[in-house]
């Protein structure tokens, strides 16, 4: 299996573990700060305008990466530009289903479409052509639990969420 | 004042008086708005 | 007058090149496409904010309502004064950060979302669409005003002459509508108003010559009861013209948008700041420059030219040319402003949303371009046939947008009890009762501003339809959970400076 390569993270093993005790200052934890990845699928559209003042695009790339679960897409850099390899215990990939596929495309083309409606309005003529679909593009975060919580910090703003931990048999009471 | 009549210039004058307080106001309620800046 | 159209075209001409100047200087045209977005500072902000006020209305309703009325057109200004920061104050960062929790894109999708109910998007857009269109025509209408009185042509030919250019603008709009050059418009705007004022103030022998020049016209102008004092102790209006621009501004479509973009709260305070400082300084000068047109261009067949008439009268010829042009400019950025607006309604908000399955992004362009030339033509067409004055279209088209939407955006923040019902029970008697009371000219009947009734009925509405559904429609967990993320200004004492993001624990790792 091909190596998997995730964004590279922000905030250090060290920032992480300063929040999660800030966060936490009873430090009864059952499961100590560790990397943990997100799965978000990237899409990869050309951008073809041949004609009309748009034109100068043409041919440029645009990327949006698009959060599965959420359903919400943000245009987006070059994600391959700054990422390390990972262990592959770590990232499981299922494959998308073509429903799921084309429906993620989808929501990305959205997203592209209205950044770039913002410059280039209606005299535009110009499609997106799906170049490329990364199924994986693997967002880091770090992770932790104590005995009655859940943590998880954001590995690239530093933003962090917790949950209560479920009860035997009872879904977790954090909604996303 | 100015030649105009006194209930004119008295609400010519309380009325954007009403509205320098509010937003002053507005602007010190409101110091923690800085805590919900997004970076992104 | 020659002169003048020289220094127009001329302006014209270098926001162009400025223009593109700005769009080739920001190099990286996907700046846009960049995960870190540019924020302009305060200063900027306000005044792009501003621009929305300083539209066509400002020059030509404005003024022609000091020519009309004197200083009863005062209670429009009052309340405008304070529409910026009001809506900023009530709206602005509940609005933002909700809409970023429920993933709304458009301000339209954003009632669906919030109030859970498709009838809500669908009715939010006709009665946007109208408002919308209501408010172009103002716009239309003031260009071909300005345009008629700078350069001396017929009223129809510069109307044709103004849509046509307004419509082109819209089409192009990506290579001029850069931050530079409205804020580089809203300043000589400003500049042009303060100095047309004081030339005037300077034609007519200062404030106080002024003021008595008129009372020996007619006294009742600068009481603010109107020409016959025909409003004296009719509360009723008085209160109705000063909430139409300051809480009606919390309905208007491509206003509420904005409160989307703010990704910075603390500038948004800042931009409140200078919001009211510019407003105390712009808005009522036009209402005092139509007054006082009285006494410099007296009997003018036209109210609506006054100001541009005074210019002319009072300006040095190449100075009528950049005001005008910039007027003209601020003209074209509100009427493209709302174009744009409507042409995202339809598209996405309507078509996309109701009526096709499968839509493509060309399908959505296309349909976006024919609403603006189908609403630019119908503007243009009803402009040449009957042309209402630019006054009535903008108190009609605030007046209807309040009413309908200021409780439905308010609420969406403030009360948790708000819910579908009651939003679209808002939305229906908001808008009929307005638009039945203005039509009907009830509000000279009753002595009850078609604004005040409607924004009265339309808020009643929302609170008996929301509190008798409560148990039939109730708000659905996620959504309080959301309006109370949003009403949170997340600080907390001992990680003050990192913030909880709920939409993260989407991203914990499934079992544990």
């Amino acid at each position: 299996m091909p190596q998997q390569k995730a964004i590279k993270a922000s905030v250090t093993y060290h920032e992480a573990l300063e929040l999660a005790q800030k966060v936490f200052p009873e430090k009864d934890w059952t499961r100590t700060l560790e990397p943990s990845y997100y799965r978000l699928t990237g899409v990869v559209f050309r951008v073809s305008s041949p004609k009309g003042p748009s034109r100068r695009l043409n041919g440029q790339l645009i990327r949006v990466l698009v959060d599965p679960r959420t359903r919400r897409a943000w245009t987006s850099d070059d994600w391959n530009l700054s990422s390390e390899p990972v262990d592959s215990d770590l990232v499981q990939e299922e494959p998308l289903d073509d429903v799921e596929r084309q429906q993620l495309v989808k929501i990305a083309q959205e997203a592209a479409y209205v950044q770039f409606l913002k410059h280039y309005r209606l005299a535009a003529s110009f499609e997106f052509l799906l170049e490329h679909v990364q199924e994986a593009v693997w967002k880091p975060n770090w992770y932790a639990e104590t005995r009655s919580h859940r943590l998880l910090i954001d590995g690239i703003t530093g933003r962090y969420a917790t949950a209560t931990k479920p009860t035997a048999g009872v879904s977790p009471t954090s909604v996303p | 004042m100015f030649g105009l009549p006194g209930f004119t210039v008295l609400v010519m004058t309380v009325i954007p008086l009403f509205w320098i307080i509010y937003t002053a106001g507005f602007y010190f309620m409101t110091r923690d708005w800085a805590n919900a800046d997004e970076e992104d | 007058m020659n002169i003048a159209v020289a220094f127009l075209i001329i302006y014209f001409l270098a926001m162009i090149l400025i223009g593109i100047w700005a769009m080739k200087k920001s190099g990286n045209d996907s700046e846009d496409f960049l995960l870190a977005g540019r924020s302009l500072g305060p200063a900027v902000t306000a005044l792009r904010l501003q621009s929305s006020s300083m539209s066509g209305y400002m020059f030509a309703g404005a003024g022609s309502l000091g020519y009309s009325s004197g200083y009863f057109g005062m209670w429009y200004a009052l309340g405008d004064l304070g529409g910026g920061v009001l809506n900023l104050s009530i709206i602005g960062r509940r609005m933002r950060k909700l809409t970023k929790i429920l993933g709304s894109i458009s301000s339209i999708e954003y009632l669906e979302n919030r109030y859970q109910s498709s009838a809500v998007r669908m009715v939010a857009s006709i009665l946007a669409l109208g408002g919308l269109f209501l408010y172009l025509m103002s716009q239309f209408i003031a260009g071909g005003a300005g345009l008629a009185s700078v350069t001396g042509i017929s009223f129809d030919i510069a109307l044709v002459i103004a849509v046509a250019v307004i419509v082109s603008y819209t089409f192009l709009g990506g290579y001029l509508a850069v931050a530079y050059t409205d804020f580089v418009q809203a300043i000589i705007m400003l500049i042009g108003m303060v100095w047309i004022l004081i030339a005037t103030l300077q034609a007519v022998g200062g404030l106080t010559a002024g003021h008595q020049q008129i009372e020996a016209i007619n006294p009742n102008l600068l009481t603010m009861f109107g020409a016959d004092l025909e409003y004296q102790n009719q509360w009723g209006l008085i209160i109705g013209a000063l909430l139409i621009f300051s809480i009606g501004y919390m309905g208007w479509p491509h206003v509420v948008v904005s409160h989307m973009a703010m990704k910075k709260p603390s500038v948004s305070r800042m931009a409140g700041v200078y919001s009211t400082a510019f407003n105390l300084l712009f808005i009522p000068a036009p209402y005092l420059v139509g007054l006082l047109a009285l006494i410099v261009v007296p009997n003018l067949a036209a109210p609506e030219q006054a100001i541009f008439e005074v210019a002319k009268t009072v300006l040095p010829s190449f100075a009528v040319g950049i005001v005008m042009a910039a007027v003209m400019a601020a003209i074209m950025s509100t009427a493209d402003a709302l174009l744009l607006q409507a042409s995202t309604i339809a598209s996405r908000d309507l078509v996309g949303r109701f009526f096709l399955k499968e839509v493509s992004e060309n399908t959505l362009v296309k349909v976006s371009r024919i609403t603006v030339l189908v609403m630019a033509l119908g503007g243009l067409t009803m402009a040449l046939l009957q042309p209402p004055s630019v006054l009535f279209l903008a108190t009609f088209a605030a007046t209807v947008l309040g009413a309908a939407f200021a409780p439905a955006y308010i609420c969406a923040v403030w009360w948790r009890k708000a819910n579908k019902v009651g939003a679209l029970a808002s939305m229906l008697v908001g808008s009929s009762v307005s638009v039945v009371w203005k039509l009907g000219d009830l509000g000279a009947v009753t002595g009850l501003d078609p604004m005040l009734i409607g924004i009265v009925c339309s808020t009643v509405a929302m609170i008996v339809g929301s509190l008798l559904t409560q148990k039939s429609h109730p708000v659905s967990a996620h959504i309080l959970d959301a309006i109370d993320s949003a009403a949170s200004v997340t600080s907390t004492r001992s990680t003050r400076d990192v913030k909880e993001d709920i939409d993260l624990s989407a991203q914990m790792p499934e079992g544990g």
